[in-house]
């Protein structure tokens, strides 16, 4: 199991280039960048918006779709970043230091260019060594009991909110109302009701997508209404679309860096692609023998934390797929999707349905190959699309906001619930409280809970009995020296620069 | 005030015994906690002497703006039996277009027909999801 299979990767290659799966696929990188365009609706948002509906393709070409809306958003947030100086979500605000600059030097389509092949390399290596990292860290994971996987479960709280967000008492406050929200319901043990208030429909639970969507969703939807129009767009023309052999030549070494950062700070907690894009302009500029002209228009300024933001969201997969935890809001949505098609990610994944997993590592390979074709002749649409007037793009996003609630179980309460999570989410988000912890813990609600419950049973005469297994020792440890050292550290490093 | 809310309320479900916890084991820990979380914050936020800064103004403003664009929202759903979603999503973009300063009515006619056309090949025709059509059929 461990390591690289060959076999299974070709029979995965094989599904994943079914018609089928290939047009889930084509359709997810067109809506993925459609939705990675429009300024602050990222990956999280976009794969929110097409969960319910990937649904209907059935498990493999559901999650091939999704894996492609992945890729897509983050493709399109680098467009706008260059061509509008708007970046289309946080990981992408890097490349507009020297990308929005390169546009204004006439060299636009060059710096697309350079990101689509930069981004395909990246993602190309992360993708090797996901294929390999995953199955051994799932083999690893077999070996945890409850208290490891609680101890797991409070290392990525702890890292999670504390580098998300202003402040870590806002992210852990977001994190808590998420695990609580987890709990409305039923009682999956004793099948007592809990904060159901009376109500037959909150009996099911709260579902996860309409808050998300409208978390994220709706709640930019209504942060827009204040905001101006983006401004005017650079033009590209297709012959423009080649770099020159100088750029081409610099931009190799940022690419293979950024990969080799990107998976790295994927296998990290937190939000992955944003860390792994400002770590990797941080590194080229330290690097570079031209420092100073940084943000003026350097090509490794712009392949390099595009490159690295690519292989970070694939490296934010091993722990979703090896462990069963997500490490980030957008592998918590794809912990989402996978549980809809009744798949469950951790280490039972690779022995019940490996099939999945290689179906869905091909469809990375392929998504990131059709993103590289398709993405270049249609750069001057994506743009036009991110630059046209908030009332052509915004009412349609509303209106995707409201079918894509309803269509998770079609009941009016999730259009509701989705309601007031955009209209309470934009007014706690305008106040410093991030949204993306909140979408963990609900995520991660359930498994804490159970962990939490079992742990409680199993070390009942012994309270200090977790901590003399090693492994949960360790996360422990790490969870403390990780908030009294770093987390610090960097706050005071944010609040001094 | 939810922490305290949602600790009190855990204890009425029941937090069991070690041996057997109960269904409101869990949620008392993260009321706790969440309890814990608000009081550091409100210290913290003391010694440092935050204060609020929205103005009153501000925030009767983008109330106002808020409720204009949830409004035409809000009514989707209970169009949704009476005219069917093509419809209802029409009406819908059609008034959010006005909302987000579309001049004119004839711009916000076109965006809301491209938008429910859209949506009805996305939704009919590519995602096959069996929607309310009403008088469409």
């Amino acid at each position: 199991m461990d390591g690289i299979n060959i076999h299974m990767f070709l029979e995965g290659l094989a599904s994943a280039a079914s018609p089928v799966n290939l047009g889930a696929c084509f359709l997810g990188v067109v809506l993925g960048t459609l939705v990675g365009v429009l300024p602050g609706l990222g990956p999280t948002a976009a794969m929110s918006l097409m969960l319910p509906f990937s649904v209907r393709y059935g498990p493999e070409a559901g999650l091939i779709m999704l894996a492609g809306v992945w890729y897509g958003a983050m493709y399109g947030g680098s467009t706008t970043a260059i061509l509008v100086n708007v970046p289309g979500e946080a990981a992408s605000v890097a490349t507009c230091l020297d990308g929005y600059q390169m546009a204004r030097k006439g060299r636009a389509g060059a710096a697309l260019a350079l990101v689509a092949l930069g981004s395909w390399v990246a993602g190309t290596i992360a993708v090797v060594c996901l294929q390999a990292f995953a199955p051994t860290l799932a083999s690893v994971a077999l070996s945890f009991g409850p208290s490891e996987f609680l101890a797991l479960s409070l290392f990525c709280f702890v890292v999670l909110s504390g580098l998300i967000g202003e402040s870590q008492t806002k992210g852990l406050t977001m994190l808590f109302l998420g695990l609580l929200l987890s709990t409305v319901g039923i009682d999956p043990l004793t099948g007592s009701l809990r904060f159901t208030f009376g109500s037959p429909r909150l009996m099911q639970g709260i579902d996860f997508i309409p808050v998300t969507v409208g978390i994220f969703g709706l709640a930019e939807v209504l942060r827009t209404l204040g905001v101006p129009d983006a401004g005017t767009r650079a033009q590209v023309r297709f012959r423009e679309l080649y770099p020159s052999r100088e750029e081409a030549r610099r931009s190799v070494g940022p690419s293979l860096r950024g990969a080799a950062i990107g998976f790295a700070s994927g296998l990290i907690p937190g939000p992955a692609p944003t860390v792994a894009s400002f770590l990797s302009y941080s590194v080229e500029r330290q690097i570079s023998p031209r420092r100073t002209e940084f943000g003026t228009g350097m090509v490794e300024g712009v392949v390099g934390p595009e490159s690295a933001n690519n292989a970070a969201v694939i490296g934010a997969m091993a722990p979703l797929f090896g462990l069963g935890i997500p490490f980030s809001p957008t592998a918590a949505v794809l912990m989402a999707g996978l549980r809809m098609h009744d798949v469950d990610p951790g280490p039972m994944l690779f022995h019940k349905a490996p099939g999945i997993f290689w179906a869905f590592i091909a469809a990375m390979y392929l998504a990131n190959a059709m993103l590289l074709v398709l993405n270049l002749p249609l750069v001057g649409v994506f743009a036009r699309i991110a630059t046209s007037p908030k009332y052509v793009l915004l009412p349609f996003v509303s209106a995707i906001c409201l079918l894509g609630a309803y269509c998770v179980r079609f009941s009016p309460l999730d259009i509701w619930i989705m309601l007031a999570a955009g209209v309470i989410g934009f007014f706690l988000q305008r106040r410093g409280f991030p949204p993306a912890p909140l979408v963990v813990g609900m995520v991660l609600g359930p498994l804490a809970e159970g962990n939490f419950r079992l742990t409680v049973q199993l070390f009942r005469d012994q309270w200090w009995g977790p901590f003399l297994r090693p492994i949960t020792l360790s996360l422990v440890l790490a969870a403390v020296v990780f908030q009294l050292v770093v987390v610090r550290r960097l706050r005071r490093h944010l609040v001094e620069g | 005030m939810l922490g305290a809310g949602v600790l009190v309320s855990s204890f009425g479900l029941g937090v069991g015994s070690p041996a057997s916890p109960g269904p409101g084991a869990f949620p008392a820990t993260v009321g706790l906690l969440m309890l814990v979380t608000a009081l550091i914050g409100v210290v913290g936020a003391c010694k440092d002497g935050r204060t609020v800064a929205a103005s009153e103004g501000e925030l009767r403003r983008t109330t106002r703006e808020i409720i204009g664009a949830i409004a035409p929202l809000v009514s989707w759903y209970p169009l949704l039996p009476v005219t069917g979603y093509v419809l209802a999503t029409f009406f819908v973009v059609l008034a959010e277009a006005k909302v987000f300063g579309a001049k004119g009515w004839v711009r916000s006619f076109a965006v809301a027909l491209a938008s429910a056309g859209l949506l009805y090949v996305l939704f009919d025709l590519l995602f096959y999801i069996d929607l309310p059509r009403g008088p469409l059929g």
